[in-house]
């Protein structure tokens, strides 16, 4: 079914897609002879921060268990690079993949959680992986996997995996855009509000929130698989480390859960900070927790969510509206 | 006419307790069957085995002819039953239009222009020019012509109605029969409703429950006047009990 949007000749929102790629990908040829290693990271971690907002801040489900995804898709990744000598590229089907499957049975397991239940549910799980993981011989134990250097081409590596990480970023923002915006973006939202009064409007509620639960699985499995690509090595306690659940959720809250411009904003004032007080230790720390506190004491609903409360300024409008109104309304 | 729901015998039992006790009825389209008991008499029940919320013990339920008891809540909304609920369920986050919305490009009728039927919608409840506001913010009362346009999104035929009129003024609680009784033209509509004059005026028919059983169905000014009515409200008049 297509759905008309109004009766406007041209909506200003739909090109903001080509616009986000064409700002992305200036802004990647600028940054690349730079700091590729910090603007990579800065796009796994925001891509990671987008596909948990759409599980939290769009359909309601808080998770503090996706440093899961990030480890498996690392996992997946270096291991099916070793096992099967394909190309590190291609092995990136095999993060999403683990990630969407292992989701799927996480879901058999969390599926009469909420709320509290399930957040810390699917935390216990995260933890399981890292303690099996650290029990698996074959895929290094608690030593890790080191990848195997004969699969890349180490001339053009970094800027492969860089461009990959863009391509990531880019992908998670205009696809959780459109997808908010279709008939499945209005029944996420819905289900969130009111799980019960989303069914009565003839919402499948369980098989919604399994889509979004999924995808944002497959997002940090990516970009977990991405991150470690860059890195070559992955063991346990850094791949399954909760340190990416806490990067994730301070970026969300900080920047403004259920907006789409909310982890763009946090991502960038979480590295902006972390490269402030890179010098200063532990003091870092200090900052970062200081920070989220007055940020949810001030603007309880993030900083994008405040200014946009104030102005109603949204660069990725989800909203639906009938068209222009009728004159005498 | 040929019924749009039929029931037969439905039965749900909270363990000892017999909530809905074998309850037999049919509604069809172009009537409003209205639903009236004391407190705890199983009518919030009965329409959550309607539409899908509770399953049965026994009994079974019939939409247009099609078996539904064992369908899911959003099947059975999708066939087109459209319920308000007593406690109003809006979704916060999202614009009046978009709350109605949602249930039109989900519900029954998908065919039509979505967005022209959801400001239809809302014109008939009076909610149009409030449509961009987030359903979060608003008033008690606006959040039950929310809940009636919600159940219309999807109800395309049969509106279960629960105490909608509770809390309207006079002269709000005339629009709604006037809406209820537009709604009944196409639609099977079922009302429980206290407050008995508004009901006497788009009722059919009424039902009465007590202790999850019918006790009386029949014209409502017969089940108004009879005797076995009067005594279950333990001696007070409807009319004096609806006026308070």
């Amino acid at each position: 079914m297509k759905l008309s949007r109004g009766q406007m000749m041209v909506d200003p929102r739909a090109i903001l897609p080509v616009v986000a790629i064409a700002v992305g990908l200036s802004a990647g040829a600028l940054v690349l002879p730079i700091d590729r290693r910090l603007a990579m990271e800065m796009l796994l971690v925001f891509a990671m921060a987008q596909g948990w907002n759409l599980l939290c801040g769009y359909t309601g489900l808080l998770s503090f268990g996706h440093h899961a995804f990030v480890g498996l898709g690392a996992y997946a990744l270096i291991l099916t690079v070793n096992a099967l000598g394909i190309s590190p590229y291609l092995s990136l089907g095999a993060s999403a993949l683990v990630c969407v499957l292992v989701a799927l049975v996480m879901v058999l397991l969390l599926h009469r959680m909420r709320d509290a239940y399930f957040s810390i549910g699917i935390w216990v799980l995260a933890d399981s992986l890292r303690l099996l993981f650290g029990q698996w011989e074959w895929a290094g134990s608690s030593r890790g996997v080191v990848l195997d250097a004969s699969a890349i081409d180490p001339a053009a590596f970094a800027d492969n995996v860089f461009w990959l990480a863009l391509a990531l970023a880019l992908t998670t923002q205009i696809g959780t855009y459109v997808l908010l915006r279709s008939r499945i973006g209005l029944a996420l939202m819905a289900i969130r509000d009111n799980e019960n009064g989303a069914a009565s409007v003839g919402i499948a509620v369980a098989r919604n929130r399994l889509a979004a639960f999924v995808i944002s699985a497959a997002i940090c499995g990516l970009a977990g698989g991405l991150y470690y690509l860059s890195v070559l090595y992955v063991d346990p306690s850094g791949g399954f480390d909760i340190d990416w659940q806490i990067k994730i959720l301070f970026i969300v809250m900080v920047g403004g859960a259920g907006t789409l411009e909310g982890p763009v904003l946090g991502t960038l004032i979480y590295f902006g900070l972390r490269e402030l007080f890179r010098d200063a230790g532990d003091l870092y720390l200090i900052f970062q927790g200081a920070t989220a506190m007055i940020v949810m004491l001030l603007a309880p609903n993030g900083i994008w969510g405040s200014i946009q409360a104030r102005t109603n300024w949204r660069l990725f409008s989800i909203r639906w509206t009938p068209g222009p109104q009728k004159p005498g309304e | 006419m040929k019924p749009v729901l039929a029931v037969e015998r439905l039965e749900k039992r909270y363990g000892v307790k017999t909530v809905v006790d074998q309850v037999s009825f049919t509604a069809a389209a172009g009537e409003c069957l209205g639903i009236i008991g004391p407190n705890g008499a199983g009518k919030t029940t009965l329409f959550n085995l309607l539409d899908g919320c509770v399953a049965p013990n026994a009994g079974r339920v019939m939409l247009d002819d099609v078996d539904i008891t064992h369908l899911p809540q959003y099947r059975r909304a999708r066939r087109g039953i459209g319920r308000a609920f007593q406690i109003p369920r809006p979704f916060a986050g999202l614009t009046v239009f978009e709350n109605v919305l949602a249930g039109v490009v989900h519900g029954a009728d998908r065919s039509t222009a979505p967005q022209r039927r959801a400001i239809e919608i809302l014109e008939a409840v009076g909610l149009a020019h409030k449509r961009d506001l987030l359903a979060g913010g608003l008033p008690l009362l606006d959040r039950k012509r929310l809940e009636l346009a919600k159940a219309m999104s999807v109800g395309t035929r049969l509106l279960l109605l629960d105490e909608v009129a509770g809390g309207l003024t006079e002269h709000e609680v005339h629009q709604l029969v006037d809406i209820v009784n537009a709604l009944k033209r196409d639609h099977a509509v079922i009302w429980i409703e206290h407050i008995a004059h508004a009901l006497m005026a788009a009722a059919d028919r009424i039902m009465v429950l007590h202790f999850g059983a019918k006790l009386v169905e029949g014209p409502p000014a017969d089940v108004m006047a009879s005797a076995i009515v009067q005594e279950v409200y333990l001696g007070i008049s409807v009319d004096v009990a609806a006026d308070r």
